[in-house]
């Protein structure tokens, strides 16, 4: 029989469990659980937020510094054309300088040549790399709020005689806006 | 993320098993972590719309025909002048001036003239705004607006001469 070295004689063992007998009183335990309900209350609202808000046709038009754009209730939603600038300095089509604002609006002369030219020349292309589709002529006037309407008329100009005659105004919507061919029909 | 917990260790025995068991909550919260970046990232704050309109009748077109002519069209205009409003109709009979108020355009009475001329004429659709060349773009936006809140959406926009 092996030799034992002797230990701590355990007072009364059958009292072991008994929690006043045994050492220190209480035992605490150290692992705390994180409260989660309030963490996936406040995901689940966030969730539900950014989904409502969620576009899937993501954002066509880039908001630049230089133009405002008016603010529209009644309004569709926007599809992908080429996009002509209008601010108070500049016109500009798909971020290409064409003129200045003041020279086109100085011009007694309804057509501006050079948005002409370059509308035509991005027909060519739509058309080179679309054979055999039928040209839409769709484009979106992204203007500053405040300019002349002379300047979007001959930009208006300008388009139609590129073959570019469905014209969309670029509006910051105030309410939901409706898909192509939705609603207006119930009155 | 510990503290989602699990279900508890068997207590041994193997006879009784405990009713009450937690969750596992880790998954769930990182799909919504993981849905919480997605959509943070791809959320576009900016609701840019558009407003279309038809060609308007004096800009050139590529198309030759010219359009049938009908007798029964109201021909309902509403020219945007620096002093206000002129709502017009076939002929060019005068429905309603709209003088500004101070500087502000009385869009409230255009909209109360277009709803009136909605209930005489339920059957036009069609108007046309045209705007003098000092008048500014968003005044164009604003009139354009209000005849789409009348359902008077085959709008077309054109110029006029000054």
């Amino acid at each position: 029989m092996p030799i034992k070295k002797p230990g701590k004689k355990p007072f009364a063992p059958w009292l072991k469990d008994f929690k006043a007998l045994s050492k220190g009183g209480k035992k605490h335990t150290k692992a705390a659980d994180i409260l989660l309900t309030p963490l996936i209350d406040m995901f689940v609202l966030l969730v539900v937020f950014l989904i409502m808000n969620f576009s899937a046709t993501g954002e066509l038009v880039t908001i630049s510094k230089d133009i405002k754009l008016p603010k529209a209730s009644t309004t569709k939603m926007l599809e992908r054309a080429p996009i002509i600038q209008i601010s108070a300095k500049t016109v500009a089509v798909e971020g290409f300088k064409v003129g200045d604002s003041d020279d086109i609006i100085k011009d007694e002369d309804l057509r501006v040549p050079q948005l002409t030219d370059k509308l035509q020349e991005m027909r060519k292309v739509d058309e080179m790399m679309h054979p055999g589709a039928q040209f839409k002529g769709q484009i979106i006037i992204n203007a500053d709020k405040d300019v002349e309407f002379k300047l979007v008329r001959k930009v208006m100009m300008a388009s139609a005689e590129a073959g570019y005659t469905a014209i969309n105004y670029a509006v910051l919507s105030v309410g939901p806006a409706k898909k192509e061919g939705e609603g207006g029909e119930d009155g | 993320m510990a503290g989602g917990g699990g279900a508890p260790p068997p207590s041994g025995g193997g006879g009784k098993k405990p009713i009450d068991f937690d969750i596992n909550l880790v998954p769930f919260i990182d799909l919504m972590s993981a849905m919480i970046s997605f959509l943070l990232i791809t959320a576009v704050w900016t609701q840019i719309a558009k407003i279309d309109v038809k060609q308007s009748p004096n800009m050139p077109s590529e198309d030759s025909t010219p359009p049938p002519q009908e007798e029964e069209k109201l021909n309902l205009t509403v020219l945007i002048k620096p002093s206000g409003y002129t709502v017009t109709k076939k002929g060019g009979t005068v429905i309603k001036e709209i003088e500004t108020k101070g500087e502000e355009f009385d869009v409230v009475t255009l909209g109360e003239t277009l709803k009136q001329v909605r209930a005489e004429h339920p059957e036009n659709k069609d108007v046309q705004v045209t705007a003098e060349d000092k008048v500014r773009y968003d005044e164009l936006i604003k009139v354009m607006d209000e005849c789409l809140k009348h359902e008077l959406d085959g709008i077309s926009v054109a110029g006029v001469d000054t």
